[in-house]
């Protein structure tokens, strides 16, 4: 959303200064672009009048220049660096193998059609189950290391990979499929010609969901029981009544997932230049 | 009479929501070499079914095919085949779409792209080689599927309503080029369609099916001189007899 709109406005910028340099200022407010910073930047400054205004709504929501000193603050002090390390490590282990796992498995329930119809209802089953309830039999069964976090997320990321990739798989066109045999493939080019490219935009959903899963899941299995993380990081400021620390985990904690969601976005938009949708956007941008 | 296809007696059942269905019963065919040859019958009377037994896609089945000196027993990559959509993979660009058939088959790149740029020359869609199907017209997306069937170089071409979703005046144009096609290379194709008029103008024999189970009804013998003018092929000496004579089998299959 950020690249593509920010793209928009530069090359509507671009157009005016060439043909109608007098219509910069307008073609600027009336570019998304800008629009697009408008409820937060009214959100922030309203939200630091109210909190300078009525002292309380700083004691329970904190304030955005408050937050903002917190984060430069534990970057400066190094403080944060040990919680962000731990987490991010949690996350990237349990996201990899939960991934390539959700994948395969995905593939093969997916392709193979009895293995598929036979655990199709336990498949929606475990689907149903909200997989942070599971978060404290890991901590007992794990400890209160590394290790259980990152098999919540491994569980979490798992599902969603795998639950996308399944739906792509059976969301193949067959014709395709017999088109491809006809011209002689065998069953491992079928796979790589058709297979692979057709359930790439599930494949990608999928992994796109799970970088907000494995926040959660990590955040969660730290809440439980931890040493260090983002999720004791808030934890403890919780324990100590700081709502500016809270924040200030939060705030490092959504720039997390923005960051993530937005390099697999360049990613998806690399590997999809082929869909309509996306050519049609950057078309018109 | 060198027939490179012979069915005889072909029976397909399939099952459908519990019940076997009879698609097609006792299908007795010859189709010679070179030869182009039209299956015509109303809607659901397994026109397609047959085509996909043909290229092994659709087995097993009751009865005997034989391809040349063999019997069929899977899929026949001496084959190609048009679908009824165009069917071009949507993750490849026109010219990617154009070569699948060689990469699967082991061409080195340099050699595939020279002869899929050669097919995409005579085709008339030369600038639009890296356009992605989404970006190219109806009529030019059935063009890619037909020059991607016929850059393997197979012994028939089966195709399966291809014209159906143009729009009249592509569909006339793309007969003619096909037409022009076969006449330069003389391969041979079974073409199915429900268009009477199609069916006249492209081939020499016309096989009328049968509502279900689809089975043959009766053959026609074309007798139009080639090259013939699809565009107008009604003024051709012979259409209307012809025609009529088609028709009045043709219509007491029809019901509405």
């Amino acid at each position: 959303m950020d690249v593509e709109d920010s793209t928009r406005s530069n090359s509507s910028q671009e157009a005016a200064t060439t043909f109608h340099p007098e219509l910069q200022k307008s073609t600027l407010i009336h570019s998304p672009g800008f629009l697009v910073l408008l409820p937060g930047l009214i959100t922030v400054i309203g939200w630091e009048i109210l909190a300078w205004r009525w002292p309380i709504v700083a004691k329970l929501v904190s304030r955005p220049s408050d937050v903002t000193r917190g984060i430069v603050h534990v970057v400066w002090t190094g403080e944060i660096w040990q919680h962000l390390e731990a987490t991010l490590t949690e996350m990237a282990v349990g996201y990899l193998i939960g991934a390539l796992s959700g994948v395969s498995l995905g593939f093969l329930f997916g392709r193979v059609k009895l293995l598929g119809e036979i655990f199709n209802p336990y498949i929606s089953l475990f689907n149903g189950i909200p997989k942070v309830a599971l978060a404290p039999v890991f901590v007992i069964w794990f400890g209160i290391g590394l290790m259980s976090k990152i098999a919540i997320i491994m569980t979490m990321v798992f599902f969603v990979v795998f639950i996308n990739t399944f739906a792509g798989l059976r969301s193949i066109n067959e014709e395709y499929v017999s088109i491809t045999r006809i011209m002689g493939a065998s069953r491992w080019q079928v796979v790589r010609e058709v297979f692979l490219p057709a359930t790439l935009p599930f494949i990608l959903v999928g992994l796109r969901a799970g970088i907000p899963f494995s926040v959660i899941g990590a955040v969660v299995g730290e809440f439980i029981a931890a040493t260090k993380g983002l999720g004791y990081f808030i934890n403890y400021h919780q324990g100590t009544f700081d709502t500016n620390g809270i924040f200030v985990g939060v705030a490092i904690l959504a720039g997390l997932v923005v960051v993530l969601d937005g390099l697999l976005s360049i990613v998806e938009r690399r590997l999809l230049k082929w869909r309509p949708e996306v050519e049609a956007k950057n078309v018109s941008a | 009479m060198d027939p490179i296809i012979e069915l005889s007696k072909v029976t397909k059942t399939y099952r459908s929501k519990g019940k076997a269905v009879l698609a097609l019963k006792d299908v007795n065919l010859p189709v010679e070499r070179g030869s182009f040859t039209t299956l015509i019958g109303p809607s659901g009377c397994g026109k397609s079914t047959l085509l996909k037994i043909i290229a092994g896609i659709a087995l097993p089945y009751e009865g005997r095919m034989r391809y040349k000196d063999r019997e069929i027993t899977s899929i026949n990559t001496d084959i190609g085949f048009v679908t009824q959509d165009s069917n071009l993979f949507p993750w490849l660009t026109l010219i990617q779409n154009v070569e699948l058939a060689l990469k699967i088959r082991g061409v080195a790149r340099d050699q595939r792209k020279r002869t899929a740029q050669k097919y995409i020359d005579t085709m008339q869609l030369s600038g639009f080689e890296s356009h992605y199907p989404f970006e190219l017209s109806g009529g030019m997306q059935k063009r890619g599927s037909i020059i991607r069937t016929l850059i393997y170089d197979p012994e028939i071409i089966l195709m399966d309503e291809p014209f159906g979703p143009l729009d009249a005046q592509t569909r006339m144009v793309l007969q003619d080029e096909l037409l022009r096609i076969w006449d330069s290379n003389k391969k041979t194709i079974l073409f199915v369609t429900h268009d009477l008029t199609e069916a006249i103008a492209l081939s020499d024999k016309v096989v009328l099916f049968t509502s279900r189970p689809g089975t043959v009804k009766r053959v026609f013998d074309v007798p139009l001189a080639r090259p013939r003018n699809v565009f107008e092929i009604h003024n051709e000496k012979g259409f209307n007899e012809i025609y009529h004579e088609i028709w009045q089998y043709f219509k007491t299959e029809i019901t509405i």
